[in-house]
């Protein structure tokens, strides 16, 4: 499995699930490549949003520390959007990691 | 799929809400586009004996919503270059937002949070169609934006109702469809259903608005669209966009999820495809308003 996770948070060592692609179609990187420091910064300066990884546990380990970006007032108020949730703990959780990240970067932007 | 509503309920909106009709040409329109066999010719000319609808028309379809680049100037270039099925969702959109353009109440109704989370639903149903590969991906964008509609019609025509429901909502702090059902005894979905059929529009739209808070009871034929709405309408409240009503999140049963065959790491993608149309289907707002 893969996963898909933003440019930013790339590590040396990490291995492409799929070619990466510039806007304009061109393949930069093949898929399978273990990626090295120069290919990192490659990619971060081509403008590119999403880059395919192996290993899903990426894509959780990445949302949480994104999640963990927001500040409090964004906390409490996640907390408290909640309160109608019909889903199971563990889903409710995943969801809140997605509406803290999001949250947090559409405060940022205005 | 229609839902049955009790007539106690019917005559309950009718006695209060004061629905307005859709001006002639417009109800004209609407009927023909149900028409299997109407040609766009004849389309184009009822409309175009209303001016106002013409330039309103013309407005949206040279608005991100097409993204189309060159400036189209008629009825009949705009038939020609999108065709007539693609067409249709500007034309009953341009219709229903006719309607909205005076006589809202000084009642408390946020009326931008309203169009901006209503814009956050379109992007984000539109962004799911196409992820699910549906062939009318521009239609949900219109799906999401006119879902709530039934909010929209109670702040406009239904004052005795929602100058009840508001401070309710506030008092008590629930859902504002809590309130509705509290106060009114049935909620915006059905407001939007009563007068969506009373207007004639397509069953799709018509599906949209009247299942989007109850999609695990609806085994109509357009499921994937009230879906796609349900959960758009969902993940625009998780990460807060614009005001619904409330600062909630709507319930929502899981297997609308696993129906569209949606994961975490998907649904996160869709939210940034989706909140990456925002700012250009912004100008839609001032279309809406304007
Ligand atoms: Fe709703
Ligand atoms: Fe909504």
């Amino acid at each position: 499995m893969a996963s898909r996770i933003s440019p930013r948070w790339l590590e040396e060592g990490m291995r492409l699930a799929s070619d990466v692609v510039t806007d304009d179609g061109a393949v930069i990187l093949p898929k399978g490549k273990e990626l090295t420091q120069e290919d990192i910064e490659n990619i971060k300066g081509k403008n590119i949003s999403w880059v395919m990884v192996e290993g899903d546990n990426i894509f959780f380990d990445v949302l949480k520390k994104e999640a963990e970006m927001a500040p409090d007032e964004i906390k409490r108020a996640v907390e408290k959007a909640f309160k109608y949730s019909n889903f199971s703990p563990k889903e409710t959780e995943q969801f809140k990691l997605l509406a803290l990240k999001y949250r947090n970067s559409i405060a940022g932007k205005s | 799929m229609a839902k049955t509503i009790p007539v106690h309920i019917k005559q309950k909106f009718e006695q209060v809400v004061n629905v307005p009709t859709l001006p002639k040409v417009l109800s004209k329109v609407i009927s023909m586009l149900g028409e299997p066999r109407v040609s766009a010719r004849e389309v184009a000319k009822v409309i175009s004996q209303d001016q106002a609808l013409v330039s309103r028309i013309l407005r949206i379809v040279n608005s991100a919503f097409y993204g189309f680049p060159r400036q189209i100037k008629t009825i009949d270039h705009a038939l020609v270059i999108l065709g007539f099925n693609r067409l249709k969702a500007a034309i009953f959109t341009a219709s229903v937002l006719e309607v909205f353009k005076n006589g809202q109440n000084d009642i408390g109704f946020d009326v931008n949070g309203f169009w901006e989370h209503s814009i956050g639903v379109g992007v984000i149903s539109k962004a799911l169609a196409k992820h699910l590969r549906l062939p009318n991906v521009e239609e949900h964008f219109i799906f999401g934006l006119l879902h709530d509609v039934g909010k929209l019609i109670l702040d406009y025509y239904g004052k005795e109702f929602y100058e009840k429901v508001l401070p309710l909502q506030k008092e008590k702090d629930v859902s504002l469809r809590e309130a509705e059902l509290e106060v009114i005894g049935f909620d915006h979905s059905i407001v939007g259903s009563i007068v969506f059929e009373k207007w004639n529009l397509p069953y799709d739209m018509i599906d949209v608005v009247t299942w989007h808070h109850d999609v695990v009871n609806y085994n109509g034929k357009f499921l994937p669209s009230v879906g796609i709405v349900a959960v758009a309408d969902f993940l625009t409240r998780l990460v807060g966009i614009g005001y619904g009503g409330d600062m909630f999140i709507p319930p929502l049963h899981k297997n609308v999820f696993s129906m569209l065959n949606l994961d975490l790491m998907t649904v996160d993608y869709i939210i940034y495809e989706g909140l990456s149309q925002m700012d250009s289907m912004r100008d839609f707002l001032d279309i809406i308003r304007g």
